[in-house]
């Protein structure tokens, strides 16, 4: 089972820990004003003691702008605490969305989780 | 009061509804008009009917996810701006190129959204013309309005 997959929203999101200090939010459903908060409360959490949190998109079936407002706010309390947001972009319905605000530029992407648990630090 | 943003988008933010309009030919009745609480619940409902009429319409993948945002981003703030218990109507009109989306919900604010604002910018972004107005409704309400219109080609530049 899940960390929280009693969510009656249509989102889940499951952290997993790969390798110390490293940890993995992977994402699925629909990113919007109504299940924003909820990837928002469990990656500020998250953040409170990693020093790489990787947000997976692949399941991601819609990306909206409060979700986008989400990585945002990740990337920069990240940045305070030192460490690093990586997030993982494949896909036409995660990506264009990126693009077309700029944020692909702002943010670390990866095509695949692998790639982002990997990368070097 | 409408303008050309940088990539384009013609933008107008008033508070008074823009005296010309900026389809080409007379608004018909909408094709599809959804009249829905106000909450984020329902949002999902409004990219489904937005994305399927674009479907039907033969609009290219990128216009309709693009077509998708800019519904969800109108209608989340048009939600998030509304007054407690207050209806969202949501009005789609498929016409020869394009698809004219506009929708309304009641509002305590006279202001309408910032054009500095994140989600400003994502409109302009991904629509080709897009407008927002406050109109005074009954009472002390006043109506927020969002109006904007996608081509089937995804000609807007990144």
């Amino acid at each position: 089972m899940t960390e929280n997959s009693s969510s009656a929203l249509p989102i889940d999101v499951v952290v997993d820990r790969p390798a110390p200090g490293v940890v993995v939010a992977s994402v699925s459903g629909e990113l919007d004003m109504l299940t924003a908060p909820r990837l928002h409360a469990v990656v500020t959490a998250e953040l409170a003691d990693c020093a790489v949190l990787v947000i997976d998109l692949s399941a991601v079936s819609f990306l909206g702008s409060a979700g986008l407002a989400v990585l945002v706010e990740t990337s920069h309390e990240a940045e305070r605490r030192q460490a690093q947001l990586r997030v993982v972009a494949t896909g036409r319905t995660v990506r264009r969305p990126l693009e077309i605000t700029g944020l692909d530029e702002v943010l670390t992407t990866f095509p695949t989780r692998d790639d982002a648990v990997g990368a070097p630090g | 009061m409408a303008e050309v943003d940088v990539d384009g988008t013609e933008v107008t933010v008033s508070e008074h509804e823009p005296s010309t309009t900026t389809s080409e030919k007379p608004l018909p009745g909408p094709d599809v008009e959804v009249r829905i609480a106000a909450t984020p619940a329902h949002l999902s409902v409004l990219r489904a009917v937005a994305a399927d009429l674009a479907m039907r319409a033969d609009f290219t993948l990128d216009a309709i996810s693009d077509l998708k945002m800019a519904v969800d981003e109108a209608c989340s703030e048009l939600i998030s701006r509304s007054v407690p218990d207050g209806d969202l109507v949501c009005r789609f009109s498929v016409e020869a190129e394009q698809i004219h989306f506009s929708a309304e919900a009641p509002t305590t604010s006279l202001t309408p959204p910032s054009r500095e604002s994140f989600g400003w910018r994502v409109l302009t972004a991904l629509t080709d013309v897009v407008n927002t107005w406050v109109v005074p409704g009954p009472g002390d309400t006043h109506v927020l309005r969002f109006d904007l219109v996608k081509k089937r080609s995804d000609a807007v530049a990144l």
